[in-house]
């Protein structure tokens, strides 16, 4: 009877134990946050590529952000559909949601009768800029070699730096296209070349929201692939093939230098 | 035409029957639904009479001393019999929502926040069952909208937009108050 018993005890917590995501306010089941697409910097790992599904859940969903939402309800709890609270905060487009304003936004799962199985709240934030991770921190610059291409990989971050999630559409251009040049870009990875020194600005159009990132192109015979610019840098006339040794410091970029930019 | 005449015990029986369901119906009615019943039923009865035979003398002792129990029980149920008096509704938050809500002197909902309650109608002297049903119920939707929970007396109130209204209690059909309700733009 005891090794029944107990035998009934781990396979009930076996079943119950294993859940993505993250349990509702009302404990009836758990939310599980889905990237629309690797643009999301939530799924993307920011460079051990795009998981479209995470056990955890996102701490900031940026204003534009695109995501998905699943339900999982308990064991033979009922299944239910993931509402909007309210489309003035969070709206619903065909398969997906859109972070519409900044606050507290609530989802809730929904059975077909009608009855409110559990709830849960995204924290929405505002974009208010751009930045490139380096050793941890968000920087609202980059610096490039002269001569030199660089991938770099843009975030959506609030006023205090802190990196946001959620899909959106990246297009790029710059001030001055004789000093830098936008060779390709996919999503919010970028592949930039230093074509002249000086300071320019980078224009990030994110879900037709424009922020800037400052770009130093500077001077210099040998490349530092650890310096400031927090991204990998190769010769412009060596890319894609010849790339320069990838310090552990830039493992966060190095798959953008993969993808091959031009 | 002759009338099948039965005994008076099973006869007075029936209309008994008749007048228990008309009084639980409307201890459970608004006064509308109440009407539109006891409109129902008293047609259902005066159909009884017309069975009982009215053209004979003791039928038609039998008929008013019926009709007197009829009046009588309504009478009494209205003078004294009624459900519980709505006094307050007390309501519990049942989730942790990550913004300051109130749900104590009325409803204080941010925008785009869900609140999930449940609710206990108070009397004012008697006390109500637990079979007795709860509906809440939002004045403007648009503003702030109630949906059931998944369990009796649950309910989830959403902010939809930044506004004010009131949520009507129902206790048993009958209209007990309509709780402000705000949503705030957080």
């Amino acid at each position: 009877m005891g090794v029944r018993a107990a035998f009934t005890l781990v396979g009930v917590a076996a079943l119950t134990a294993c859940h993505d995501g993250l349990q509702g306010e009302l404990g009836n089941g758990w939310f599980e946050y889905q990237c629309v697409n690797d643009t999301d910097t939530f799924c993307s790992d920011r460079g051990t590529g795009f998981r479209s599904r995470r056990a955890d859940f996102p701490e900031f969903v940026g204003v534009g952000g695109r995501f998905r939402m699943d339900y999982e309800p308990p064991l033979f709890g009922s299944a239910g559909q993931v509402r909007t609270a309210s489309s003035e905060r969070i709206a619903r487009r065909d398969d997906h949601f859109i972070v519409v304003s900044a606050g507290h936004g609530g989802l809730f799962a929904r059975e077909r009768s009608g009855q409110v199985l559990d709830v849960v709240h995204l924290d929405c934030r505002a974009v208010a800029n751009v930045g490139v991770e380096r050793d941890g921190e968000v920087r609202g610059s980059v610096e490039l070699a002269l001569g030199f291409a660089a991938s770099v990989r843009v975030l959506p971050v609030t006023s205090n730096d802190e990196v946001l999630a959620g899909a959106f559409s990246y297009s790029f251009t710059v001030d001055d296209p004789d000093r830098l040049t936008v060779r390709s870009h996919d999503g919010p990875r970028v592949r930039l070349v230093g074509d002249a020194p000086g300071r320019t600005r980078l224009h990030v159009n994110l879900s037709g929201q424009e922020f800037t990132l400052e770009v130093d192109v500077v001077d210099r015979q040998a490349p530092e692939p650890t310096g400031d610019s927090g991204a990998s840098q190769t010769p412009a006339t060596q890319e894609p093939d010849a790339q320069l040794p990838i310090t552990d410091d830039d493992a966060s970029f190095a798959e953008a230098d993969e993808d091959g930019g031009a | 035409m002759a009338w099948p005449v039965r005994p008076a015990q099973a006869r007075i029986a029936r209309v008994a029957r008749i007048v228990h369901r008309l009084a639980n119906g409307l201890r459970k009615d608004s006064a509308a639904q109440g009407l539109r019943r006891l409109t129902k039923y008293s047609h259902h009865l005066r159909g009884r009479t017309k069975a009982f035979g009215v053209e004979h003398p003791a039928r038609r002792r039998e008929v008013r001393r019926v009709s007197g129990l009829v009046a009588a029980t309504l009478s009494a149920w209205l003078l004294g019999c009624a459900g519980p008096d709505y006094e307050r509704l007390d309501v519990i938050l049942l989730n942790d929502p990550p913004t300051m809500v109130s749900v104590e002197e009325g409803f204080s909902v941010p925008l785009g926040v869900s609140v999930v309650i449940e609710v206990h109608p108070i009397a004012m002297s008697d006390h109500y069952d637990v079979d007795d049903q709860v509906r809440l119920a939002s004045r403007d939707e648009t503003v702030l909208t109630v949906l059931p929970g998944n369990r009796r007396r649950y309910f989830a109130l959403i902010g939809m937009a930044v506004g004010e209204t009131c949520v009507e209690v129902w206790v048993d059909g009958d209209f007990g108050e309509c709780i402000p309700a705000e949503v705030t733009d957080e």
